[in-house]
């Protein structure tokens, strides 16, 4: 991904943590491991990506 | 010059001063709030707080537990009673001062059992336990307030450099794909990409704990302008019908109950201080009540008279110590059990590699640099 698409990707994915922490904080237990998913979602994400560059080289 | 490469330009020179700045200040916060996060393990691992003993049915009155801390310390009074049956069920904390005090700066903490109304030894009363120690140089950097302050301008100046850095990662993704590591093309560049790559991921995580904690960095401050603003308005109006605060007419399983009559249904007593302290009056307990999920970090404020068990008033927070509230427990991350713990971790220390690898790339192009005007000026 490259452009203003990736950074575009970057800005959301940081937003959704934001969302998911403040979610966790607010939410009830029932809540908590949908905003825990949103949270980790940009590490889940990097991580998959890092992985995915790094095998294809 | 257009006015984008002006941004550009603004922002590199602010993300490169300012993380440069906050590096060696950045590596201890770092350090010390990676222990910090896992302070409830490591205080019970240490035995500085006492195993809770559980919630039982059979709960002895909170005056009990009150008679039996003054018992054995007589020439203090306490100040402070708070209850938390998420973190400690079964266990009651109580603030001790020397009669004549009314600041918690010489408070020392005791535990009681709910169930038994006895004493229960624990070190977190006897001196500065390992967490509290780091806290105080992570919160405050032994500076009191003003170390606070410090801290506040160091979250500052990670704020600018991430918002800095995103601006000065928008020409660079436009040529190399977020997430790509070049290899075989030097270490500089496999750290740079790096930097991009593990910046962008811990982005979001990194921008709340830094505004957070530049708010925490207004506690005391904050505090303070409450505690003159409106407390001291109430208190100046009971200055002349002062109780004894050692023992109050009416005792706290009085006060708690009134607090609870004005709070709304499920909501519990979170703290009780006493009358005369710098958050009551001489005539008043200040209680806090909260309610679940948001409202129990947003509690409200109940006096209660403690010569007649009467609710005086209650209020809620003000918005600036409303903010600071909800920030400690996103600034600390100890609201989400262990797996939160871990992510907590996990996205400190990518921060702190993005840090010294900024750091490097930094020292790395100012040595190139150098070197290349080294050898232009001896060639001939």
């Amino acid at each position: 991904m490259i452009g203003a698409r990736a950074i575009i990707l970057i800005t959301s994915m940081a937003l959704l943590c934001i969302v998911g922490l403040i979610g966790m904080l607010v939410a009830d237990s029932a809540w908590d491991f949908c905003f825990f998913l949103l949270t980790i979602l940009p590490l889940l994400f990097g991580s998959i990506v890092l992985w995915r560059k790094s095998s294809s080289l | 010059m257009t006015s984008t490469s002006r941004l550009y330009r603004l922002s590199l020179w602010l993300h490169r001063w300012c993380s440069l700045v906050a590096t060696v200040p950045f590596l201890i916060l770092c350090l010390t709030g990676t222990v910090l996060v896992f302070h409830e393990e490591i205080d019970a691992a240490m035995g500085v707080m006492p195993d809770a003993p559980g919630l039982s049915a059979a709960q002895r009155p909170l005056s009990e537990s009150v008679d039996a801390i003054l018992d054995a310390n007589p020439s203090d009074k306490v100040i402070y009673l708070g209850l938390d049956s998420e973190h400690h069920p079964g266990l009651l904390l109580l603030n001790t001062v020397p009669e004549g005090d009314s600041n918690f700066d010489r408070a020392r903490l005791h535990f009681t059992d709910l169930a038994t109304a006895e004493r229960i030894e624990a070190e977190a009363g006897e001196g500065m336990s390992l967490t509290g120690f780091l806290l105080e140089l992570h919160a405050q950097w032994f500076l009191g307030p003003l170390g606070e302050l410090l801290g506040a301008l160091i979250a500052l100046m990670v704020l600018v450099s991430l918002l800095s850095g995103l601006v000065v990662y928008w020409p660079h993704v436009k040529k190399v794909t977020f997430g790509l590591l070049r290899r075989g093309k030097g270490p500089r560049l496999r750290q740079l990409d790096l930097h991009n790559t593990i910046g962008a991921i811990v982005l979001g995580w990194a921008f709340a704990v830094s505004l957070t904690g530049f708010l925490l960095g207004f506690g005391t401050l904050a505090t303070g302008l409450w505690s003159q603003q409106q407390l001291a308005l109430v208190q100046s109006m009971y200055a002349g019908s002062a109780v004894d605060p050692r023992r109050p007419p009416i005792d706290a399983d009085v006060a708690l109950r009134s607090a609870l009559s004005a709070a709304p249904k499920g909501w519990q007593v979170s703290s009780i201080l006493w009358p005369a302290t710098v958050y009551s009056t001489p005539r008043h307990y200040t209680v806090l009540v909260g309610g679940s999920g948001l409202d129990e970090r947003l509690v409200r404020v109940v006096l209660v008279d403690a010569s007649t068990g009467e609710v005086a008033g209650t209020a809620e927070l003000p918005w600036y110590l409303k903010a600071i509230t909800l920030s400690e427990p996103l600034h600390f991350g100890d609201y989400g059990g262990m797996p939160l713990k871990i992510l907590w971790t996990v996205c400190t220390w990518l921060t702190l590699f993005i840090t010294a690898n900024g750091a490097w790339l930094w020292w790395d192009r100012r040595r190139k640099r150098k070197a290349h005007r080294s050898a232009k000026e001896i060639a001939p």
